[in-house]
């Protein structure tokens, strides 16, 4: 907590002013979590001021809200493509990315619990940058971060606004933001370590290294394929759903099952069910082996009952069988995009409507 | 993706159409994706298994047979035409997308898992 209120402290983030009716202060609260590697070792602790954005109002503290991720599809292109270029692939982390930007509504803040100034106990902060929560922090930070690679010779993707890349005669670096992480691919490692050495410039960065946990997502490059795995997400899925000494299966759904409408089998946990379904949606980013069976479960979230949940053990127990498959991108001669489009046909026994 | 349909068909050929030009817009998010990385896609194949779905898409002229499949599937027509698109048969045995519809027996289930790329890492 101290670290954080010290960051503040440095990136000149609030300062104290007197309460008025117009000032009244947004609630904070102190959130932490353990920061974990791949292998599930605790990297660091962290405490983070959260401003209770929720209660904010649109017009009156914020004017224009932006959340800039990018889609998961669109990160395993980038994985296609480095593939195929045979490019390296690297991850940098920007220590509190939100705190350094400027924002341009006046946003008052209480003071932190635990940490209250003891002479004015009564005044607020006024917020000179973002804080994490605010509705306005990520586009600050990205308006920041962007006209910066703009400003140092980078090139905006037409498409995709969180792809940057800046062309040398040979060589080039692509850069893709995910709020505070950036992955960046480049031909050379002298690129590599002279783009550190700008952001470093600018921006405080934590941590650089090869692409290995992204996301969830556990990477692996080796010389000329990429794979990536989510297969301590499983364990730690198994272990939540406490089917971790379940029997394993070969495959995720029996052949013959057709799930449909059952109004007689016992209802379950709405929210229990939902948290499976979540969890399992996520897993099909490396897993697309399970996307028929996680997508067929999830259909049945208005009103689920005892036989989906027997279908969806079903498939945590086929993952507990293969835990460590992944998706393998190889380098081929050539970059090809290809489509496979199949139904079947009226596979649905609620409605008679196809799947595809 | 694994999507249920919006819409009640009357045929395959006419599932496999709606589902071809779904998977159509899919293909062009991602052809629009790699303009960015200077890729310039082409003729970008759709494999289907059905033959009836790449005839009615190659063939601009209305038949009695498929005058009711709405207005907004027929777009990809206009992609196979432009030449963004192209339709390809491809016989069930070798049909990706198979994984991704019912489920299987185990031995064409592990067949297709290692066509999508898929392996085990040590």
């Amino acid at each position: 907590m101290r670290e954080e209120l010290d960051q503040f402290k440095k990136n000149e983030v609030w300062m104290l002013v007197e309460p008025s009716t117009n000032k009244v202060g947004l609630g904070v609260k102190w959130v932490f979590k353990h920061k974990l590697d791949e292998q599930g070792k605790v990297v660091r602790n962290q405490a983070r001021l959260m401003a209770k954005g929720y209660s904010q109002k649109e017009g009156i503290d914020f004017t224009e809200t932006y959340a800039l991720v990018a889609r998961l599809e669109a990160i395993r292109i980038l994985l296609a493509f480095a593939t195929y270029n045979n490019i390296k692939l690297f991850q940098m982390d920007v220590k509190s990315a939100f705190l350094n930007e400027f924002i341009k509504e006046e946003v008052y803040v209480e003071q932190p619990p635990g940490f209250e100034n003891v002479d004015f106990p009564q005044h607020v902060y006024k917020l000179n940058k973002a804080l994490y929560g605010l509705r306005q922090a990520p586009r600050a930070w990205y308006e920041r971060l962007s006209s910066f690679l703009l400003e140092n010779g980078f090139q905006r993707g037409n498409v995709d606004t969180n792809l940057f890349y800046k062309d040398y005669s040979n060589e080039f670096i692509m850069v893709k933001i995910y709020v505070g992480d950036i992955i960046f691919g480049v031909t050379n490692e002298i690129l590599c370590k002279d783009f550190f050495k700008l952001m470093q410039k600018e921006f405080e960065m934590s941590t650089m290294g090869e692409l290995k946990f992204f996301l969830g997502l556990q990477n692996k490059q080796t010389k000329d394929k990429i794979f990536i795995h989510q297969s301590k997400y499983v364990r730690e899925l198994l272990k939540r759903f406490k089917l971790d000494e379940a029997k394993p299966m070969s495959t995720p759904m029996h052949p013959t099952t057709s799930l449909g409408l059952d109004k007689e089998s016992n209802p379950i946990n709405i929210t229990e069910y939902r948290q499976m379904i979540g969890s399992l949606l996520y897993l099909t980013a490396s897993r697309p082996d399970i996307m028929f069976n996680v997508c067929l479960c999830a259909r049945f979230q208005e009103d689920p009952r005892e036989v989906y949940l027997s279908a969806i053990k079903r498939i945590v127990r086929y993952l507990k069988g293969i835990a460590n498959l992944g998706l393998c991108y190889k380098r081929r001669e050539k970059f090809k995009l290809q489509g496979y489009s199949d139904v079947d046909y009226a596979g649905d026994k609620v409605e008679r409507k196809s799947t595809s | 993706m694994s999507k249920k349909k919006g819409t009640i068909v009357l045929s395959t050929a006419e599932a496999e159409y709606i589902s071809v030009a779904q998977c159509c817009s899919q293909l062009l998010w991602i052809r629009n994706q790699l303009a960015d990385y200077e890729i310039h896609e082409n003729n970008v194949p759709i494999f289907c298994d059905n033959n009836v779905a790449s005839s009615l898409s190659k063939n601009p002229i209305l038949y009695s047979r498929a005058k009711h499949i709405e207005i907004k599937n027929d777009f990809i027509r206009e992609h196979v035409q432009k030449g963004t698109i192209d339709l390809q048969f491809v016989s069930t045995d070798e049909q990706l997308a198979d994984i991704f519809t019912k489920p299987l027996i185990e031995e064409r289930f592990n067949y297709l898992r290692e066509l999508l790329g898929m392996i085990l890492i040590e």
